[in-house]
């Protein structure tokens, strides 16, 4: 294990005494890796929050932390949500890169998304009637409308998941081939800025 | 931040605890990772026949292979259309045949068959390839060719769109070149699955983008969703290999028209070159531009005389650098031709010209006074000092025959520039045939040389044939020998 593999902190899980590494101090959810229980995080203490369902197994380039080399960049997944949009289903991984900056990784049957949290530029109304094609600011057209309803997760989350929440999505063209998802469940609107990766540029490794 | 609350806890008997984290951690729980795409079978809602679904969750419609019906796999695989009595191609590959392109595992799950409107003989066949990791791709197959076709997302569609479909467009670092028109296709048959509803006769507009090393991006536009591909041109043997494909069902490659326009030249290699043209231009117009401007700055006129004949004045040379030059003018050859002038530095002779005589102390000069002439050039060589011209004529001239006289220092003279020039081009020529011309056009030029050489050779063989004939078989044949005229 290395600097870029070592978490920032690592807890004991409420149900099982087992290890839990914690990569970023604002992690809220994590999954038990032995005994699948769901634990809150809440500053110093770790709160049980119940057992999560197990995930069936998906074949993925991408594996809990197991360190992925792209661009020139390393990047090591943390954890991940399933969601799905009914006859099949897409992850999104909670990945930190070398310099211990934090990703959004969506990876849906080979297309990848790498993006950003960024602030929310627009506001929630959009969610109210979108349509394909419609022009958001100057910039944005919106290529996609969707929603997820989450399977499961694993591994440590920013943020409280359970399953079956849903959430909506809007994806947004730009130009140079941006992207730009908006994300609205009943905690809030999230906004993300990024680009499509070519998944046969990721490496596992370094 | 996130109000919801957590599920209730489990009423399942928690797992016996390991020991805390600071003695040996607990083994790991081992997840079975599949290694292939969970497949499953349906019956199809038309025909009752078995149809195995391949693809992933992406998948929306399967078209039964023995029916042909079009089923929407998100509707309880209601029948959409039919592509009955539909022209089947017969194409080496099947849906299930698994084979790796690039590295990757991938099974054909659908087929489309193509066919152009403007040309309804141009059809060919595109398989919808499935990996579980790296999602869909599509094999074409084109009398015998072979291309992997990849969707890109990352492509500046935007500025595509807003730029109107230029003829270049630079994608990845890399440079593709307009190959054609716009052109419509249009679907003629399907099977299996794919990840949109086909329909027979479903029209799409492509634009073809010609790259280097056998690569090609298409712009599809298919209502109001455009998707662009990457199309890279794969070895057929190997494919063929991979798939499992029997000699049999082998099709030998044809010549298409996108081998012909890769064979002829790539973009990378036009760039190239056309960067090597362009540095070397750009470095020959530099050297040109330099010595034209230090010409204007260097170039001086020392002595200037219109009227006054004959003309004598003193002047100074102040710079060696370059060369000198004398201009005579005469309003008619006649008139210069009795003209003489002469150069002196410190009272000696250095220079002296006439229509017939020239004299230089040091040899270094160049004239241009022909017989016909009204005016003569001399270049030469002054080295600095004082020195005094003297203009004189030979005979009476009349009123109005003026004759001029100007002496400049520091003149460039294009022969200074002309061998530098050949010289830089030599240099770059090669790169230029190496780079810009196409492999065909390569051989054309060498065998245009060969071509040359041999008839320069053939003609001079000829010549010597001719010669040989003529001084010595000829007088052999005349009975007179080598030394004939000696005998008698």
């Amino acid at each position: 294990m290395n600097e870029f593999d070592t978490p920032f902190k690592s807890i004991n899980c409420p149900q099982c005494g087992g290890a839990l590494p914690i990569h970023f101090a604002h992690a809220k959810l994590a999954q038990c890796g032995y005994c699948s229980s769901s634990i809150f995080l809440e500053d110093e203490a770790a709160r049980l929050a119940g057992y999560s369902s197990v995930l069936a197994p998906k074949p993925s380039l991408i594996e809990l932390n197991t360190p992925f080399t792209y661009n020139k960049k390393h990047f090591l997944p943390v954890g991940m949500v399933r969601y799905s949009y009914g006859r099949g289903s897409w992850e999104e991984w909670w990945i930190k890169d070398d310099s211990s900056d934090e990703w959004w990784l969506s990876v849906d049957e080979g297309d990848m998304v790498l993006e950003k949290l960024v602030e929310n530029s627009e506001d929630r109304e959009i969610f109210s009637n979108p349509v394909i094609g419609q022009k958001v600011g100057k910039e944005w057209l919106i290529t996609e409308i969707g929603k997820g309803e989450c399977e499961g997760f694993v591994g440590t989350l920013p943020y409280r998941i359970t399953i079956g929440q849903t959430h909506k999505y809007l994806h947004l063209s730009g130009y140079k081939a941006r992207l730009k998802t908006l994300e609205l469940d009943a905690t809030g609107m999230r906004s993300y800025e990024g680009e499509w990766i070519n998944a046969m540029d990721i490496r596992k490794g370094w | 931040m996130n109000p919801t609350p957590p599920p209730p806890p489990s009423s399942k008997t928690p797992p016996t605890p390991p020991p805390p984290s600071d003695s040996t951690p607990p083994p790991r729980r081992k997840k079975e990772k599949p290694k292939e795409a969970q497949t499953y079978s349906i019956q199809c809602t038309n025909c009752a026949a078995p149809l195995n679904i391949l693809g992933g969750g992406r998948v929306t419609t399967v078209t039964c292979q023995y029916c042909n019906s079009v089923l929407d796999m998100n509707q309880e695989y209601k029948v959409l259309s039919q592509f009955n009595d539909k022209f089947r191609p017969v194409v080496p590959f099947t849906l299930g045949m698994k084979g790796k392109i690039k590295g990757i595992e991938w099974t054909i799950i659908g087929w489309v068959a193509y066919k152009t409107p403007e040309y309804p003989v141009e059809r060919w066949s595109e398989f919808f390839l499935y990996s579980p990791l790296y999602g869909y791709a599509w094999l074409i197959y084109e009398e015998g060719n072979l291309s992997f076709s990849k969707r890109m997302r990352d492509f500046a569609l935007r500025e595509w769109q807003d730029n109107h479909q230029p003829h270049t467009l630079k994608y990845h670092n890399k440079h593709y070149l307009l190959a054609e028109e716009p052109y419509s296709v249009e679907i003629e048959f399907v099977q299996g699955e794919l990840s949109w509803i086909a329909k027979a006769n479903d029209s799409i507009r492509c634009w073809d983008y010609n790259g280097s090393k056998r690569e090609s991006l298409s712009i599809e536009r298919s209502g109001e969703e455009i998707e662009v591909y990457l199309n890279e041109r794969i070895d057929p043997k190997r494919t063929y290999a991979s798939f499992g494909v029997g000699k049999d069902k082998q099709t030998k490659a044809k010549q298409s028209a996108l081998d012909e326009m890769f064979e002829e030249e790539s973009i990378e290699q036009s760039e190239q070159a056309l960067s090597s043209f362009v540095k070397g231009t750009a470095l020959l117009v530099a050297v040109l531009l330099f010595f034209m401007i230090s010409s204007a700055f260097t170039s001086k006129t020392l002595v200037s005389n219109k009227n006054s004949m004959p003309f004598t004045q003193n002047f100074t040379v102040t710079s060696d650098a370059f060369v000198s030059q004398v201009e005579i003018k005469a309003p008619n050859p006649t008139v210069l031709n009795a003209m003489r002038l002469t150069l002196y530095k410190s009272g000696k002779k250095v220079f002296y010209i006439d229509q017939h005589t020239i004299f230089s102390k040091d040899n270094k000069f160049l004239s241009t006074w022909q017989p016909k002439d009204y005016a003569v050039t001399i270049s030469l060589k002054l080295q600095e000092g004082l020195y005094r011209v003297v203009l004189e004529h030979n005979r009476k001239l009349q009123i109005g025959e003026n004759v001029s006289v100007e002496i400049r220092q520091g003149v460039m003279r294009l022969s200074y520039i002309l061998p530098l020039f050949i010289i830089m081009l030599i240099i770059v020529l090669p790169s230029l045939l190496k780079n810009m011309l196409s492999s065909n056009a390569k051989k054309f030029v060498w065998w245009s040389v060969a071509g040359v050489i041999a008839v320069a050779l053939w003609g001079a063989g000829a010549l010597v044939f001719v010669f040989v004939l003529y001084f010595f078989i000829q007088p052999i044949i005349d009975g007179k020998g080598l030394g004939g005229d000696r005998d008698e």
